[in-house]
């Protein structure tokens, strides 16, 4: 089984196109859709958690070809500039997705599993350390 | 045993390499596991720190007479209002005080640019007078120009402060951070067991006078702080449980640390200057060595609730650093996500650093030359309306 977080970006073409229906009735894949911006006509933006076999994955990412859309892992889409960062721990307290907390030695770390790019904590900074881009 | 606690003698084992420093966080570890005994039979000196936002903090500024002189009447450094109602070129940059020309630009960055070693820029103008005929001035200035730099903080190091939440339906951009509708979190801004004040909650050792560890520089206490309060209601050991004494701290700008004095923009509210500062504190008696011994699970504070546009917020809950550090405290039978505010990683290595100095005999342990005051009330102000004679 694997489950990804990823940020579909879709073309303007494809905005009308069932894609969310494809990938779980014909590719058979496990969905939830964290957040999205869709405007029709205009490129459209899903970030999603899948989850699936293997193939189940494959067949996925075919179909997200064929239909030109990206797929980015969530992975970048969430920095954090080490030289800025003062390890406060300002941007914890509204990561309600428990993806920014400090670890065993008060150090920030970032857990993209969670992140749910709420985009909540780039104005908790305080010396806005934290960026992304959706 | 009986052991000799002056701090003479405490200076006298560190200049023979004797004395046993350790951080309150070592300190509180030995004491859980041997009790406040063993701290006060084995140890002489703890090191405190703390690293968060202080806005009453500044940057005093004697730029150095220009040819022909100038007495500043309006000055802006890299445009950021500076207060120069003092002698010719004097000037005061306080940390919150905006750029006229953004918002996330403030004194504390003019601050923070002219540590790291930047050029910031100079705007003057002066009234023309037979001692200062000049009426304008523009330059660079860096801290290897101007010909002194003091940073002077009227209020520093709260010993404790009151914790953050928010009853409203909307979120709130404070200095405590972003707070979240309904009771969503709760912001702390004080290092707990690590803090300088709350480690010596009778102020029996730090006083005007005492040196401190100030942005990696040497730096005194210079006087009590502004509202420098020991009326709130005390807790374990005496600490307060709530917003307590304060201090005045005042250090060479020149000698200080970039990682140490940072400067931050909130969101909504301004911006503001991360300092960090250690002292150490000496283990005169088995008084303070309890007090050194207190863990985050003894030290209290308040919840307010900062949705409440009052002087007097309503107090929400009574929890412990120990309960906000472990991430949840219960707020009307819910539990409600914490987080803090001041660096305790670099607080930690402050504390650190400062051990080390200590240990090295480069810090010496001063008494203070006069106590901090007792002030246990806090005046508010009584608004009288429009003015009339």
């Amino acid at each position: 089984m694997i489950r990804q977080r990823v940020v579909l970006t879709f073309p303007a073409t494809t905005t009308d196109e069932p894609v969310t229906w494809r990938l779980v009735v014909e590719c058979g894949l496990w969905m939830n859709i964290l957040r999205a911006e869709v405007d029709p006509g205009n490129q459209g933006r899903l970030l999603v958690e899948l989850k699936g076999s293997e193939d189940q994955m494959s067949a996925g990412m075919k179909l997200l070809q064929e239909l030109a859309i990206t797929v980015e892992p969530l992975t970048d889409k969430l920095t954090v500039d080490r030289d800025l960062c003062l390890d406060c721990g300002a941007c914890t307290g509204v990561c309600i997705a428990g993806a920014l907390a400090l670890d065993d030695t008060d150090r920030l770390e970032f857990l993209p599993e969670n992140c749910i790019l709420c985009q909540l904590c780039l104005q908790a900074c305080p010396v806005q350390a934290l960026a992304t881009t959706f | 045993m009986a052991r000799i606690r002056t701090i003479p003698e405490i200076n006298e084992r560190m200049n023979s390499g004797q004395a046993v420093v350790m951080t309150a966080d070592e300190v509180v570890e030995l004491a859980r596991e041997r009790g406040a005994d063993e701290v006060y039979r084995t140890v002489d000196v703890v090191t405190t720190a703390t690293f968060g936002a202080m806005c009453s903090s500044g940057a005093l500024i004697n730029t150095g007479h220009a040819d022909p002189p100038i007495k500043f009447s309006q000055a802006h450094v890299n445009d950021v209002p500076a207060y120069c109602g003092l002698a010719a070129v004097d000037l005061y940059i306080g940390a919150t005080e905006p750029a006229t020309n953004r918002a996330d630009y403030g004194g504390a960055h003019v601050i923070a640019d002219l540590v790291a070693g930047r050029q910031v820029h100079l705007r003057a103008t002066g009234a023309r007078t037979d001692c200062y005929p000049r009426s304008e001035l523009e330059t660079a200035i860096s801290l290897d120009t101007v010909n002194q730099a003091v940073l002077l903080n009227p209020r520093n190091i709260y010993q404790n402060y009151c914790a953050a939440t928010n009853s409203s339906d909307r979120l709130l951009h404070t200095y405590m951070g972003t707070l979240l509708p309904r009771h969503g979190n709760v912001t702390y801004a004080t290092t707990g067991q690590l803090s300088p004040l709350l480690n010596d909650p009778g102020l029996r050792t730090i006083g005007i006078g005492s040196p401190v560890y100030l942005a990696g520089a040497r730096g005194y206490v210079a006087w009590e702080g502004t509202q420098h309060y020991t009326g709130r209601p005390a807790g374990a050991g005496g600490a307060p449980i709530g917003p307590g004494a304060t201090v005045t701290l005042v250090g060479d700008l020149k000698q200080m640390r970039t990682e140490y004095l940072r400067a931050a923009s909130f969101y909504g509210y301004g911006t503001s200057l991360f300092v960090g500062v250690g002292i150490p504190i000496p283990v005169l008696d088995r008084e303070l060595a309890e007090s050194l011994c207190l863990s985050d699970d003894d030290l209290e504070t308040i919840i307010l609730d900062y949705a409440v546009p009052s002087r007097d917020r309503p107090v929400v809950a009574r929890v412990s650093y120990g309960q906000l550090r472990r991430g949840e405290v219960e707020l009307g039978g819910k539990k409600t996500r914490t987080a803090p505010l001041s660096g305790r990683r670099v607080s930690r290595e402050i504390a650190e650093e400062l051990k080390q100095m200590v240990l090295d005999g480069v810090f010496p342990l001063a008494e203070p030359i006069a106590p901090l005051p007792d002030r246990p009330s806090l005046s508010a102000l009584t608004e009288t309306g429009a003015w009339s004679q």
